[in-house]
Order: structure tokens, then sequence, then C-alpha cells
């Protein structure tokens, strides 16, 4: 026999239910459902990460007679890491401690030739049990690095791209030279609102003259990117990838991708590179690569390179956004 | 058998348990949010700083809220369904699927689409930023989903034992 154990009305009970469930909803929701809203991390959650250690700059090229820092740099606060620097002579087989170097930087007050190629290695230890490791090069150049910048951003001097892959929507970004506000002074800003459906743009920078004739100016051994880059108009959660962005042949290159994105609206050198060589770069668009071929092609034979920059801004669909860039600059190491 | 006049107003014992127990599920929840989670970290909860930083409940504070949200929700909702044990059961599944339905909207491939979606029905109403939010910054966690699969079965374990019990009762 069914027994009717609830006195509640039909309304009653249906109003009980909706409760519940708008309850339940705002539940999920506000408390972010489990770890996930925001990433809770250590130590109000879960085990402590690994140390893990880098070095800042990982690979750098410098001329003879320059000073060159390495800067060790924790993946999280551990209290009291001690540190030890190694040096290779030998492309990272062996490595041996340079003597008094203990503290989270090093320093090589003036390099010369026979420093090409080292490479470094700092150990960190945090307590008895964590220690991790990192590696950086050191290419050393006789002459002085090929120069391309701009920091006052003439708009004849760009071409500006909204870069869109098949079947994805139109967007038309605002680029506009604004005279004061950089690091210092004139800077470019570039405006957007994300088009519906998608969370990604990406918009492409060429420099009008900054082009490097390896055949004339000498083969490229390798690359470093500088820029300054500030988020000026921030949706719910803007982030922008500053990006080296090089033309040759017909085919248009990315620099890898930084680990910080440009999001503050302070200027801040967050995509900067150093020594990025040809295997760093990716292929965007253009015809294929032919097999056996560089691409892009960094030796004295090689085409023309057209340099310039890329953003890719990522937000919430329908949102606005603007950054801005200035004190652009490519050095190019010569062979 | 028919109940008396007197208890025919009032909630029974059986759903009184249940009530009981989900609000003391909930409550270790809110517990677990003021005591071991950041202030900025939840909507709605307000900042207890005498409680902040006690971490109470140490690692298990990753998965706790997952589990406690669809147990606490599924009995809540037995309690007010019909007492019927396939509805009751159904109340569980339900609970599980709404939460893994928001765990998996927040896979980078669905939290876009749904960001477009919550824009074009809540406009910059505060609901609507605080979905967008949820989706787009949340990550996808399958202890979370393994914890609401459990939160959801232990709380049809409740309910079944309750049933039995009742079914048991009744039998004498």
């Amino acid at each position: 026999m069914h027994v009717e154990h609830r006195p509640w009305t039909r309304l009653g009970r249906l109003v009980m239910l909706v409760g519940i469930g708008l309850a339940g909803l705002v539940g999920i929701v506000g408390s972010g459902g489990g770890a996930g809203f925001p990433p809770c991390g250590p130590p109000l959650c879960g085990e402590a990460a690994p140390l893990v250690v880098s070095i800042e700059p990982a690979d750098t090229t410098a001329q003879v007679g320059a000073a060159v820092s390495f800067e060790a740099v924790q993946s999280s606060d551990y209290g009291n890491v001690s540190y030890q620097w190694r040096r290779s002579a030998d492309g990272g087989v062996s490595f041996v401690d340079i003597d008094g170097s203990v503290s989270s930087s090093y320093t090589v007050p003036s390099v010369n030739l026979a420093d090409d190629g080292a490479i470094f290695m700092v150990v960190a230890r945090a307590g008895e049990s964590l220690t991790a490791q990192a590696v950086a090069r050191l290419s050393v150049s006789a002459t002085p690095p090929r120069i391309y910048q701009d920091a006052n951003f003439d708009l004849t001097g760009w071409t500006v791209l909204p870069w869109i892959p098949p079947g994805t929507p139109e967007f038309s970004p605002s680029v506009e030279r604004v005279a004061s506000g950089g690091n210092p002074d004139a800077f470019l800003k570039t405006s957007l609102t994300m088009p519906s459906g998608i969370g990604t743009v990406t918009v492409l920078y060429l420099s009008n003259s900054a082009v490097h004739d390896p055949a004339v100016d000498g083969a490229i051994r390798s690359i470093d990117y500088a820029e300054d880059c500030a988020a000026l108009v921030r949706g719910t959660a803007t982030a922008v990838q500053p990006m080296l962005l090089i033309e040759q042949n017909g085919r248009r290159y990315l620099s890898p991708a930084v680990s910080v994105a440009c999001v503050s609206s302070t200027w801040k050198p967050v995509g900067n590179r150093s020594a990025l060589s040809a295997a760093d770069f990716t292929q965007l668009d253009g015809p294929a690569c032919p097999t056996a071929a560089a691409c892009p092609d960094f030796s004295d034979t090689a085409a023309p390179l057209r340099f310039g920059f890329a953003r890719i801004t990522r937000s919430y669909p329908n949102e606005a956004s603007a950054d801005g860039i200035d004190n652009w600059k490519v050095s190019v190491w010569r062979r | 058998m028919r109940r008396s006049a007197a208890s025919a107003t009032q909630p029974d014992s059986p759903t009184i348990v249940l009530v009981s127990m989900a609000l003391l599920a909930l409550l270790a929840g809110l517990l677990l949010y003021l005591c071991d989670r950041p202030a900025e970290s939840t909507w709605l909860i307000p900042a207890l700083p005498l409680l902040q930083g006690m971490n109470l409940f140490g690692s298990a504070g990753a998965w706790l809220p997952s589990f406690v949200h669809s147990f606490a929700f599924s009995l809540l909702t037995a309690a007010a369904l019909p007492d019927r044990a396939s509805w009751r059961y159904g109340a569980c599944l339900g609970w599980f699927v709404v939460n893994a339905a928001f765990e998996f909207g927040q896979l980078p491939q669905f939290a876009t689409r749904l960001a477009d979606v919550i824009h074009a029905v809540f406009g910059s109403a505060a609901v609507g930023q605080r979905l967008t939010w949820y989706f787009m910054h949340g990550r996808f966690d399958n202890d979370d989903l393994a914890a609401a699969a459990v939160g959801a079965l232990c709380a049809a374990l409740v309910l079944h034992l309750g049933i039995a019990l009742g079914e048991h009762r009744h039998a004498r």
C-alpha cells in the first residue's frame, strides 16, 4: 500500500522545488563548483607544487665585451632557496661549479668569443628534498646586431592586416597613432570588438621599412625581439599575446608565445624574446614549405625578411578591448 | 494506514532527517569556503577574516564542494518530491547531470560558445557576468566530476536505506 507522507499542496511543492533548483544553480556558479573557480592552489588547497626554476633569459646573444646577466626565477615562493651556478664548455655534457656563484643571479662581466656556445646551469635547493635546475645558452658575436626599431609609429610606415582564417567572422580593428601616453610619448593603439561566436582574433602589423636582406646585410645567426605592451581597455578576461612577425617569400611566421600575456594597463616588456633561431618560428600562412627547405630561411642566400609584430587577443565575444605597443625593436645578430 | 490530522500539517520524520542531513552537508560546505578558500573565490558568501586560512579540510577541500553540492541538493529535492522511489533516485541523477554539465561547460571548446549565449540572454547583467566568469575562468576537473558522482550516489544510498526502513516499518 502506498503511503503519501508529504502533506504539502502541489503549488507549495512546486515552489519548493523551484527554490531548491535555483539555490542549487546559484550554489554551483557562486562557489565555483569545487576547486575550479578561481584556481585554488597551495597553501589553501592541495599539496605544494614541486619547486620549478627557470633562467631569464633562457638563451641570449651578446657582443664581445658586453656584460651578460642570468637570473634564476622560481615558480613560487619557497622561502630560503640556495643556488649554485654551473658552466659547461662541451655543449651540456658535463658541468663544473662556478666558484662563489651562489646567489639567484650570475653575471659574466665581459663576454668574449671563448664564451660562445657556453651553457650555464643553475641548481636551486629548498630545504632537504626540493631541488630543481635549469639551463641557459650564451652566444657571443664579434659584430654588433643590426637594429630595426620604431618608437614613433607613423602609420604610413606600417601595414596592418586583420588575420581572418577561412570560416571565421570578419572584424575590423581600429589602429591609430597616439601622440602621448606611451613609454614615453607616442605609441600605436589598436582597438577592436571581439566578433560574435569566437574568442580569439589575430592582427598582423608589418613594417614597410624593416627589411633585412641576408644577401646584402648578412646571414642571420639569431634574433632578439623587444617591445613594450599595455592593455588599455580590458574586457572581463581580455589577454593579449604579443609576438614577433616575419614575412619572407609570401609566408608569414610567428615567434613562440610568451608565458605572460599583456594584461597590465602599465607599459611592460612582456613580449621580449632573445636568441630566436629559424627553428623557433611557426608558419602562420602562405604556401607550404618545400621539402628540405628552411622556413624561415636565415642563410646568406635567403630572400629578404620583413619584420613586424602580431597581436593575438583573447576575450569574450562582443567585448571591446584596446592595447598599445611602444619601443618595437628587432635586433638581428649576424654570422 | 491514515495519518492523524496533526501530522498532516507537519513534515514527517523521514523528511526532517533528509533535510537535516542536507543542511549539515551544506554547513560543512559553507565552513570550507569560509575557512579554506580565499574570500574573492566565492560569490554571495561573506568573508570572515577570523576563519580565513584555517585550512580545516586539508586536501579534501579541493573536491568536497562538488560532493556536498550533489549530495545535499539531491536530498533536498527528494524531500520535496512526491514519495516515489523513482522520483527520488531521479533527483540524484538530475543533480549529478547538472553538476557534470557545469563542469563540462568549463572546457575551452564549450566555454566561449556558452559565453556568447549568456551574453545574448543576460546582456551585461551581473548574473550573466558571473555565469560567464564561471565558464571562462573555471577549470574542468575530473576530481570534481567524480566527487559530484559520489555525492549523488551517497544521496541515493541514503534514500534507499530510508525507503527500505520505511517498508520494514510498514510490514510490521
